[in-house]
Parts: structure tokens; sequence; C-alpha cells
């Protein structure tokens, strides 16, 4: 979506693109979850309580990071008066960092 | 210099070697004005030793413990903003005009006197110092702690209706007498360290490129280098413009010089007035005597001062002298003198014939036997008479050539230096014609001649006499008309001459000067930078996080030129082209790149300030970079005392939102300026909502919710005991690294509270007595927290939360 100038003309599509990435990273965060069955229910609770969790079962600088991240992507995803839209250089940052941040998780939970 | 520059400095002279001469005057340049100007007087010091230089510690440093205003700007009655000493952020929200920036404000005048917001502002802005609601008593103090003195308060007031500036302040340190400010000694540290920033000050931090300059540069401890610079520039430019005056001096010299018609300034400005003036020459024309060199005109005149014409007497004398020996000369001429000595000539040689050829005739008449005994008897007799009447003719004939003699020596030649033109107003011609007449003598044949020769000085020598004496007054007088001009000139000129040799031998070190100069500059330029480089670096990182979206790339820092045109060099690319820093950015990205400036230059290692007062940072920043700032405050916040005044609530939302550990007060203002603290949110705070929230989601599993929320607790138990063991080691005086390193060294919950109650972590034994004593529940709670961190949980989550933060509290109670 970044990379083609198609959606260039749709508006939106700032908020589109931060949406995206951020399901990924819940969605990394969910798996984090299942892959060990004293957690499995975290996966249900909301996305502050698994946040807060979260330091307990990861590296905290990491769990950190990842808070960082989705607090700044929630923000983005959200229509916030007198604010505008990410610009595609935030965005392809942030895109770059829950990239980073789900490699780091998924080795961090065998 | 201090020794620490003094070792980078001889470092760079081994790399970089001056010659002897030059080295000597930078080191001496180097310890001070008195050790130049005897170098430069040509003492030679031994180069000091290298590596004198200890370490260079931290400066004492100081936290804040406690801002209080009252009656000043927007704050009426007294209000207190306590504050945890000690590293962490805090963040002081509240609207426009609920007097938040009275603290920041009040702290500020506090410490230094002044407001640099006011600075240029007209009088308009500065008379409204007063609260108008409490104008009588203007009073503002603030907690703090001083490493290796403790507890201090500083306190400033004016009297009823004082202006601004007259303000009474003093500091009293726990255990000392009260005294003024310069206890603390911040005054230059205050300004080079300057730990308040203004969002007034942000938008002005790039107004002039020097001013950057200057915040940038007094913090890099190099204004040694910088005055011994303007030392050796002082002593080049001194003798230089010694020089340059000096030869100023010369062109007027040589006109007047000129401008006198005398041999000896005509012969100082031949020497003068080459490519290089012969100053030892000229001096020496203008030191001597005059006539000193008898040839030239000036010999003349002297000469001529000196001519005289016979004595009056001796003239007078050879005339009588003549006349009388004429009289004698005539007087034995008619005398029968003159035939007595012919007759008795005549008779001597008959004598002889009578003796040789015996009795005989007459040899003259030839009468026969006229010659015998009886002739020669009467002859004899004859002789003896007539040689008597002829020595007084002989006489007579002495006297006049004795007296020829003398007039002959009247009667010299004309002195040579008697011919030729006239010597200014002395002019000989009468003089010559006089002494020629005098010498054109008659001559000694005439058979009167004796009488002529009298009659010729009698005549001849009054105008002879008469001429001279004119002549050699004229002389004289012309050889001190010509000396009053010259000796003024004389001794200007010797006078100069002096001061150019002076001048000339004091601008033989400018070459040395200019080396060390040069060499010093280069040195300033690289030790600079060296000494910048970890401020850029921090500098870039901070941009780096505040910047988010902008495409404007912040490089190195440098800093260039010197005086007029000292600036900072901030290389900057837009999308990865060079560009002008400045002149590409938004006003918020003007504003976060000084923020990323003064970040680092306010928490570099020289300052005693381990707090800083940032006042309104948000206001032109893009919602983007308000969390890039929290993050940036936060990494801050490890090493100093930050505290941030804001007055909406972007800040303290992304805060939140991004869990940055951090307290946050809210400050509001009632009627009369009645301002209250609140606090919003604190590290002890923060935990326990986090535990709370997860208390209240029914949706977590029990076995997730019985290992975290403990946790929670614990870190809320924690906090609090860091905040008080953090209280008490730096109300105790120690060093502030010292306590810094104790609270992280202590790792354990035990041993953080060991640290808070006694001071020493390793008093963990003694931790659960004193909570027993504290209160039972107390000791129950903390023994469980201090197992939960390892195991679940088995009590009510919910009465663990409630039961810690009766803990907390009372942990803050008790450890106040």
């Amino acid at each position: 979506m970044l990379d083609d100038p198609t959606f260039a003309s749709l508006g939106g599509w700032p908020r589109a693109v931060a949406l995206l990435t951020r399901q990924a990273l819940e969605q990394a965060i969910g798996q984090f979850w299942t892959t060990r069955p004293a957690t499995l229910g975290v996966a249900g609770c909301s996305m502050k309580t698994q946040l807060t969790c979260l330091p307990a079962y990861l590296r905290p600088d990491l769990a950190r990071e990842v808070s960082y991240v989705w607090a700044a992507l929630s923000n983005a995803c959200h229509y916030h008066p007198y604010e505008l839209s990410p610009t595609s250089g935030e965005l392809s940052g942030w895109i770059d960092t829950t990239a980073a941040l789900l490699e780091a998780m998924a080795s961090r939970t065998a | 210099m201090d020794d620490a520059l003094l070792d980078v400095v001889l470092a760079r002279l081994d790399e970089r070697p001056l010659d002897e001469h030059a080295e000597g005057l930078l080191l001496a340049a180097c310890e001070g004005d008195e050790a130049l100007d005897a170098a430069l007087r040509g003492q030679v010091r031994d180069r000091p030793e290298r590596g004198a230089a200890d370490g260079g510690d931290e400066p004492a440093g100081a936290y804040l413990r406690s801002v209080a205003v009252q009656g000043f700007r927007g704050i009426g009655p007294a209000a207190t903003l306590e504050l945890q000493a000690g590293p962490g952020l805090t963040v002081i929200a509240g609207r426009n005009g609920s007097g938040k920036s009275s603290f920041a404000e009040g702290l500020e005048v506090l410490l230094t006197g002044e407001l640099r917001r006011w600075r240029g502002l007209s009088a308009v802005w500065r008379d409204g110092w007063r609260n108008l609601h409490h104008a009588d008593d203007t009073r503002l103090a603030a907690g703090l702690v001083l490493e290796g003195a403790g507890p201090a308060t500083v306190e400033r007031s004016w009297d009823t209706g004082a202006p601004f500036a007259e303000s009474r302040a003093s500091v009293q340190v726990a255990g000392e007498q009260r005294t003024g400010l310069e206890r603390l000694g911040w005054q230059d540290k205050l300004v080079t360290y300057r730990p308040f920033l203004s969002h007034s000050e942000l938008e002005a931090f790039f107004s002039t490129p020097s001013e950057l300059y200057e915040l940038l540069f007094s913090v890099l401890g190099l204004e040694d280098l910088t005055a011994t610079e303007k030392r050796l520039n002082a002593a080049r430019r001194e003798r230089e413009d010694g020089r340059k005056a000096v030869g100023q001096e010369l062109p007027g010299l040589l006109a007047r010089l000129e401008s006198v018609d005398d041999e000896r300034a005509r012969a100082c400005r031949e020497a003068l007035a080459g490519k290089k003036p012969d100053l030892e020459a000229a001096r020496s024309i203008a030191a001597s005597s005059p006539g000193a060199r008898p040839e030239g005109e000036l010999g003349r005149l002297r000469q001529l001062s000196q001519l005289a014409a016979p004595a009056k007497e001796e003239a007078g004398e050879v005339a009588t002298a003549l006349r009388e020996a004429a009289e004698a000369v005539t007087a034995a001429a008619g005398s029968q003198a003159g035939r007595a000595r012919d007759l008795a000539g005549l008779l001597r040689s008959a004598l002889g014939h009578y003796r040789s050829h015996g009795a005989g005739p007459c040899p003259v008449c030839g009468q026969s036997a006229a010659l015998d005994e009886r002739w020669r008897e009467r002859t004899e007799r004859e002789i003896a008479r007539l040689d008597e009447q002829s020595a007084q003719a002989q006489q007579a004939h002495d006297q006049a050539a004795a007296a020829r003699a003398r007039a002959r020596g009247l009667f010299a030649a004309p002195p040579d230096f008697l011919a030729g033109p006239a010597a200014g107003a002395a002019d000989p011609r009468t003089a010559l014609t006089a002494w020629q007449a005098w010498a054109g003598h008659p001559g000694e044949d005439a058979p009167d001649h004796l009488r002529l020769l009298a009659g010729h000085i009698e005549q001849a020598w009054p105008a002879l006499a008469e001429a001279v004496t004119a002549l050699a007054a004229d002389a004289q007088a012309e050889l001190r008309a010509r000396e009053d001009r010259w000796a003024p000139l004389a001794a200007e000129t010797a006078a100069w001459c002096g001061r150019a040799a002076a001048a000339e031998a004091a601008a033989g070190a400018v070459p040395a000067l200019k080396k060390a100069i040069t060499w010093l500059k280069d040195a300033n330029d690289d030790i600079r930078n060296d000494r910048l480089a970890p401020l850029a670096v921090q500098a870039r990182a901070i941009w780096s996080r505040l910047r988010q979206e902008s495409n404007v790339d912040l490089g190195a820092v440098r800093l260039t030129g010197s005086s007029t045109r000292r600036q900072v060099d901030l290389s900057v690319t837009v999308d990865g082209a060079p560009g002008a820093a400045l002149a590409v950015m938004s006003q918020g990205e003007v504003n976060a790149l000084a923020l990323s400036i003064f970040l680092p230059r306010a928490t570099i290692a020289g300052s005693p300030f381990r707090f800083l007062v940032i006042d309104d940072p948000v206001q032109a920043m893009d919602p983007a970079k308000v969390e890039g700032l929290a993050r940036v405050l936060e990494q801050a916040a490890r090493s100093r005392q930050v505290l941030v005044f804001t007055h909406d609530d972007r800040l303290p939302e992304a805060i939140r939102r991004l869990g940055i550990t951090a307290r946050i007060l809210e400050v509001t203002r009632r009627r009369d300026s009645a301002v209250s603290i609140r606090p919003m949110l604190t590290p002890v705070e923060q935990q326990l909502r986090q535990a709370a929230d997860l208390c209240a989601d029914a949706a977590l599993p029990a076995n997730v919710a019985a290992r975290v929320i403990p946790g929670l607790c614990r870190l809320a138990v924690e906090a609090a005991f860091t905040e008080a063991a953090r209280r008490a080691l730096l109300d105790r005086g120690r060093p502030l690294a010292d306590v810094e390193a104790d609270v992280a060294a202590a790792d354990k919950l035990t041993k953080k509270a060991a640290l808070a109650m006694f001071g020493d972590a390793s008093k963990g034994g003694d931790v659960l007595p004193r909570l027993n004593a504290w209160r039972r529940s107390a000791a129950d709670t903390y023994q469980v927290l201090n197992k939960g961190a390892h195991d679940a949980h088995s009590g009510s989550l919910r009465a663990l939360v409630s039961d810690t933060r009766a803990l907390t509290d009372l942990i803050t109670q008790k450890l106040r």
C-alpha cells in the first residue's frame, strides 16, 4: 500500500496502513500467548491487559518496545481532532519496527 | 590554564612541534599575562611536564527537593512543589494561567536573580513580577540536596515595594550558618550549564550564530585556550602597532629634515630615507657636536668664525720698529761709519800685504818705503778706531733686517677658506679683498722700503681688522643660527631613532608570535571539536528520536570560526542532500533541534546541576514528536532529575500511553491566585493502577493474574523503597554517583528496603522486624510480595492490591 501509487489517490490510506500494521502486531502478541498452555487465555483479554502482562513473560526491554510501537500505531489508527494523518516515513518506520519485533518475539517463544 | 587542557596542548606540541622561540611564547601565554611578558623580555623557562592533570572530577552536584513560591507572578499564597530528589522524570501540567510556569520562573529567578525570558522585553512585561493578590510578601525558596553537604535551602525575598533587582538571597546548608548564594559557587556555572530552558528560549536558540556558539563552547571548558590566543594576539598587535606608529612618524620627520638647510639634516635624511633606514648612522649624526667634522660648510664657518687679523699692538710695534730701523740706517749712512768700515777693510788688506811681503812701497800710491814698522803701528791704531765707527752702521743694518723679518710675518697670504662664496650670512669677500690688499705690501728693493712698509701697515691694517672682525662675527652668528635650527631637530631625530630601534627590537618577536597563534588556531579547532564530539553524538541520537517523520537528517555538529565569525556548523541533509539547516526546517523542527542540543549540553559531566527545568517544550511540536519527546525525556531522566512544565495534556498522555515511568503533577489555580498541586501519577501509582486494571479484567486467566499482579505490586513497593532510599542517602550528603550505584546494586526488594530504612543494603535481616514494628499487616504484605515474585499468589488479588497500596503509603509516610 505504501509503495503502490494507486493508493495515493485514495484518502485515508495512512490510517489503513497503521491499522494493518497494528493488526499484525496484535496477532503476533496473540500468537505469543498461545505458544504456552498457561497463557492461552490471555490472548482473549484487552490489548492493554496483554501489554501489561507481557513483561512478566518476555524480556522487559523487548516488552516495553512492543508497548511503545503498539501505542504509537494505536494513536495513528484513531481519528484525533486537529491531528494529521501519519506520514509515509513514520508508517514505514513502524512497519520496520513491527517486523523486527515479530522476529524477536518469535525467537523468544520457544 | 587547567592542567588537563595544558596536557592536550603539550601532547599536540609533540605531534606538531613549533620552533623553540614560538613554543616558549605559546606555553608562557598558556600560563598568563605575566609569564608571556617575561618570555617576550627573553626569559627562558622550562617546558612544563606532561601528565600533571588528574582525572578531572565531576563537581559537587545538586538535586531539587522542593520549589516554594509566594506572591510571585501567577502564585499568590505560598505554594510548594514537592519533588523527588534524584534522577527521574516529573511532568508538571497545568492550563495556561494555572501558575505552573511561575514555579519554573521562580526557580530561575531564585537561583540567578533574573529571568532570561525578560531580556529585551519592555518594562511593561517585567513590571508584573509581583502577584496582584499577594503583592506585599514575595518569597521564593527551594529545597536542595547538595552532594557532600546534604539538605540545603535557598531563599530569595523582597521587601514590600522593593523593585525586582533589589532582593535578598541566602542559602542555609544543614548544620551551617546562613550565608550568601556564593556558598554554592554556582554564579558562572548557572551561565555555562544553564539548567533552564523555556519555550521562548527554544524559539530563540538559533537567533544568532555566535550566541549558539557561546552556548556550546562555554560547556567545553576551553575558555583558557581562547584567553591564550587573545593574549598572544594582544602581544603581536602591540608590537606591530608600535612599529607601524614609529614608521608613520618617519615621513613627517623626513619632511622637517628636508626643510632645514643644514648638512647634518641632509645626512640624517639620506640615512633614513632609504628602504631600510640606517638608524645607527642617523643617530650618531644627530648626537654629534657642531663642526665636529671639519670638512663641509659648517667646518668652514667654524674656521671663519675663528679668523682674526694681526693684533693691533703687534702691527703698531712692527711699524714703529720699521721706522726706527730706517732712522738708524739713515744715521749710520750720514756719519763716517760706512767709510770707516770700508777703510778699515782696506787697511786690513794692506796690513795683510805688509805681513806677507814685508816693508816696501805703498801698493796703492807707490810711495816708496811707505810701509814699515811705524806705519804698521800707526795703521793698527787706525783700524781699531775705524772698527768702532763701523760697528754703529752694522747695528743699524741688523735692526733693519729684524724689522723687515717681523713685517714679513704679518703679511701671511689669505687662508684658503677665505676664498669662495658666502656661507649663509657670512660673506668673506670684503675680508678677502682687505686681506689681499694687506698682503700686497711694497717690495724691499726701494731704498726707502722700511718707511714704505711702515706706512703700508698703518694704512692697511684698520681696513683688514675691520673686515675680518666683521666676518668672524657674521660666521659666529651664522653658526649659532644653524645650531638653533638644528638642535631641536637633532633631538627629535635622535629620539625617533631610539624609539624606532626599540620598536624594531620588540617586533623581532612578531614572527614567532604569529607562528604560535596559527598553531593555536589550528589546535583550537581540533580540540574544541574533539571535546564537542560526544555531545554532538548525543544531540544526533536525540534528534533522530525527535524528528520522527522529518526528512531532515542531522550530521556532524562542529564549532567553526572565531571572534565575530564564530558559529555552529550544523551539517544537515534534507532527503539525503546537504542543505542549510535552519532554512529548511519548520519551527517545530527547529524547537526539536534546539532541544537536541540543549539536553546533552545541560547533562554534560562538568555541570553541578543534576536537575533540568524545561518549560513548555511541546508547543510547536508535531503530535508524533511528542512521543519521541517523551522517550527522549525518559532517557535523560535516567541520569538527571528532569522537570518538565507543560500547558496541555499531550505529553502526560504520551507518557501514560507509552508506560514511561514518571511523576505527573497537576497545577490548578483558584480565585486570588491560590495555587494547589495534585499528584496525577507517580511511579508507585503507575504500577498499582496497572495491577488494579488487571484485577478488573475478568477475561484474564487466573493463573496469569496470580503471576502478573503480585509482580506489579512488588514493583510498586520497590518504587516506593527506591524513592525513600534515594532520599535517605542523598540527605546524608553522599556522592550522587555512589547513591545511584547503591540504588542500582540493590537488585532485590529486601536490599532496596534495607537501603531505604538503614542506608545499608546488607541489613536485609532488619527489614521485617522494622516493618512489624510499624504495622503487623505491612510485614505480612511485604512477605507475600517477596515470595509472589517467584510463585503464583493464592489469596485474593484485589486484597493484595489494596494491601500494597496501604504498604506503599506507609513507606512514604514513615520514610519521608
